[in-house]
């Protein structure tokens, strides 16, 4: 699946979720529950930044957040069309990059993904019995990762005020 | 008279007792009693005797005389005793009679009963005969019981032999499948080393084209070359080329490299008219250093362990990863780490650009499009034996590491990695880069007490590290004296034919896509490769004749080397390769 045939497939879908995700994202709550984020991890990035100027920071986390988003229509598109490998990689990919920004719940619900995709239990250790239940594993996670979307996306915005490019 | 004929018969019977027949006895009183004359009596003659009527003696006579009645037995048994049924001898006599006689069998003459007897050969030979039939019958079951037996054995042979087949066809298959895959992947290696080693030509027709007119190539050069190779390769064309349009490049690496390379070269070698004799380490002793000894510093607080102080130059990294933000962290924190970073998206690329560049490090992702890092680690080190290839992965199960280790590659980074285990990592790897590396070096022209690079001491009390760097150097431009492979800084010639070892590989290629083209036909030329490449401990075979072989025999560890990790901080203990 190219980048291509995904955007020409996906446009519908790409947009709808990019709409209900603008229209959905709440304000952030500064009370928020934080179990989201590996604050360690995710302070080494802050660290790289320089006095006074967020956007090696901030650069990182919008292309995060933009790279997520194309990866959940991705794989919103592969469970309609049941192909549970690439489903597998999908995981695999966004999995190490919300790992290293510390984004642990992301991370967690990728490996499951990946997992899964395999035909594999959550762990990796045994079988799962069918193709459909591998699939229908994903789409409850997928929909987890949906959630997980807007709580970053919400936190970030508060964070950096918006997640333009810098 | 009847009386007395009955006892005169009881008692020759008794008197005859022992040796007369029951059945005759019987058969005879049967016929003195006169009851019945008119179903059997003794015929006119009375030498024989007349069942007047079959139907009643079967009915009355016998069950009375003989507990049975069935008349053909009662013949078969007057044959035993060699009656004879005989045409009736009285005149008019119906045709429904039946007459028997027996030559000693008449009336009134019981004392000739006794010679009335069994035939006994025939029955001798009845009764055995049915024994025999029995015994037969009996051997008969046995057989076929065995038969059986024998059947049900052969069909559980032969279900375990269908198993086994099934098993064996089903390995077949997946050996099959595994062949063509093997295929596959050697036509996509065959496909990049036809790359490399017409990249490989390109630079050996035109050396003087690349090293003399200032120009390097330029890094997008090298990025186009990359990309044309996907093409060729089929492993992966999934991901396409999502992120090569954006992923960013921290650093050009190769302009800064080529123009080092690019620097006057006369030092040392002014009677060697080949094209290979620069080598990095020699350009930056003529001032021509473009890589500042220190980096302005990043203003925040410095975690441990704190940034290695690089020696004559920072090391050069090549950071191979497809996910875009891994990357931009990577070389960030790389760059953090005062390191030059180049990048490669995919392990085609890496191949590539190992082909082409030098690099003191190799940080390689696994699982990538395109080629995957233990597949790109496996064909560097077709041609690159010395420079470490460190896996980034999530995947560090002992098994895996020992796959990253089988690729040929040295050390393994965890992902998601940290700035911290990333310093430690460049410690334990470029340690011998670092300024601060204790001055135990003797000089050059006594090679053999050359100190063990694998454990740089970190109470270093050397005063004066630049110094003995630059002895070290100054050293090694001396043609006559090895430069200690170890602790060289720069140990590859242009990246490319820093090795022997290299050459041997090249020239041994099964793919006949290298062309080494008469390198090793000049043995001086590999020994001055090995004196200059800083590779002794390679070129032993090669040199001679010119004085330029200067053996260091065992003074580098070969990669495959097992060694048990000493300080245990990384946790890889017993599966970490050392190299250095």
């Amino acid at each position: 699946m190219s980048a291509t045939s995904t955007n020409a497939n996906g446009t519908s879908t790409a947009t709808a979720t990019a709409t209900t995700t603008a229209v959905a994202i709440p304000k952030w709550d500064k009370n928020a529950d934080m179990s989201f984020i590996d604050l360690d991890t995710f302070d080494q990035i802050l660290e790289m930044d320089d006095e006074g100027d967020n956007s090696f920071s901030k650069g990182i986390v919008v292309g995060f957040v933009e790279q997520a988003q194309q990866t959940l229509v991705e794989m919103e598109k592969l469970l309609k069309e049941k192909y549970l490998d690439q489903l597998s990689s999908r995981g695999h990919f966004l999995k190490g990059s919300s790992a290293t920004l510390g984004l642990v719940r992301i991370r967690d619900a990728c490996e499951k993904i990946q997992h899964y995709g395999a035909m594999k239990d959550e762990d990796g250790m045994k079988d799962l019995p069918s193709q459909d239940e591998a699939l229908d594993r994903i789409s409850k996670i997928v929909d987890q990762l949906k959630e997980e979307y807007k709580t970053i996306r919400s936190y970030f915005i508060y964070r950096y005020g918006d997640l333009e490019e810098p | 008279m009847e009386g007395g004929n009955n006892g005169g018969s009881a008692a020759g019977g008794g008197g005859s007792g022992n040796s007369s027949s029951d059945f005759v006895r019987k058969l005879y009183k049967m016929l003195e009693d006169p009851n019945h004359q008119q179903i059997v009596r003794w015929s006119a003659s009375k030498d024989s005797f007349v069942v007047v009527d079959p139907n009643l003696f079967t009915t009355k006579i016998l069950p009375q005389h003989f507990k049975h009645s069935n008349f053909a037995s009662f013949v078969r048994q007057l044959n035993k005793y060699d009656f004879h049924k005989i045409k009736s001898t009285e005149e008019g006599a119906p045709t429904s009679f039946q007459e028997f006689r027996h030559p000693d069998f008449r009336a009134s003459s019981g004392g000739n009963l006794d010679n009335i007897r069994r035939k006994a050969p025939t029955s001798r030979k009845t009764a055995s005969q049915s024994e025999d039939h029995s015994s037969a019958i009996e051997d008969l079951k046995n057989h076929i019981i065995n038969l059986e037996k024998h059947i049900q054995r052969q069909e559980a042979a032969y279900r375990e032999l269908a198993k086994q087949h099934t098993n064996l066809v089903s390995d077949l298959t997946h050996v099959h499948a595994a062949l063509q895959d093997h295929a596959r992947s050697i036509m996509a290696h065959n496909h990049s080393l036809q790359h490399l080693g017409s990249t490989i030509n390109e630079i050996k027709r035109g050396p003087g084209v690349r090293f003399q007119d200032g120009q390097s190539p330029s890094s997008s050069d090298h990025t186009n070359r990359g990309q044309q190779m996907m093409p060729h390769n089929s492993l992966d064309n999934t991901n396409g080329n999502v992120y090569n349009n954006n992923s960013p490049r921290t650093i050009t690496e190769s302009d800064t490299f080529d123009a080092q390379l690019n620097n006057d070269d006369t030092n040392g070698m002014q009677n060697n008219n080949d094209m290979f004799s620069t080598y990095p380490g020699q350009s930056q002793l003529n001032g021509s250093d473009t890589h500042p000894q220190s980096r302005p510093q990043p203003g925040r607080k410095r975690s441990q362990p704190s940034v290695p102080n690089w020696g004559i130059r920072a090391p050069r990294v090549l950071l191979v990863e497809d996910d875009p933000t891994c990357r931009r962290i990577g070389s960030k924190f790389l760059e953090y780490a005062e390191c030059e970073v180049d990048i490669a998206d995919d392990g085609l690329i890496a191949v590539n650009k190992m082909g082409h560049h030098h690099y003191d490090l190799v940080l390689m992702d696994i699982m990538m499009p395109h080629l995957d890092g233990c597949t790109a680690a496996q064909m560097i080190r077709r041609f690159d034996d010395r420079t470490p290839i460190v896996a980034m992965t999530s995947n560090i199960r002992r098994d895996d590491i020992q796959s990253y280790f089988a690729n040929g590659m040295d050390d393994v980074l965890p992902k998601p990695f940290t700035k911290d285990g990333l310093l430690q990592l460049l410690e334990r790897v470029l340690g011998h880069l670092k300024k601060d590396l204790p001055d135990t070096t003797t000089t050059p022209a006594d090679p053999s007490s050359t100190p063990n690079p694998n454990t740089p001491s970190n109470n270093n009390t050397n005063n004066n590290p630049s110094s003995s760097h630059m002895q070290h150097h100054y050293g090694s431009h001396h043609p006559h004296h090895s430069l200690d492979p170890a602790n060289d800084p720069t140990p590859a010639i242009a990246g490319l034919f820093g090795t022997t070892q290299r050459l041997t590989d090249l020239q041994n290629d099964p793919s006949g896509n290298m062309d080494a083209g008469g390198m090793l036909d000049e043995g001086g030329y590999v020994g001055m490769m090995g004196g200059f490449g800083g590779d002794g401990g390679y070129t032993g075979s090669g040199g001679g004749g010119n004085g330029y072989t200067q053996q260091q025999p065992g003074q580098r560890r070969r990669r495959d080397e097992l060694v048990e990790e000493e300080d245990g901080q990384t946790g890889w203990a017993g599966l970490k390769k050392q190299r250095y």
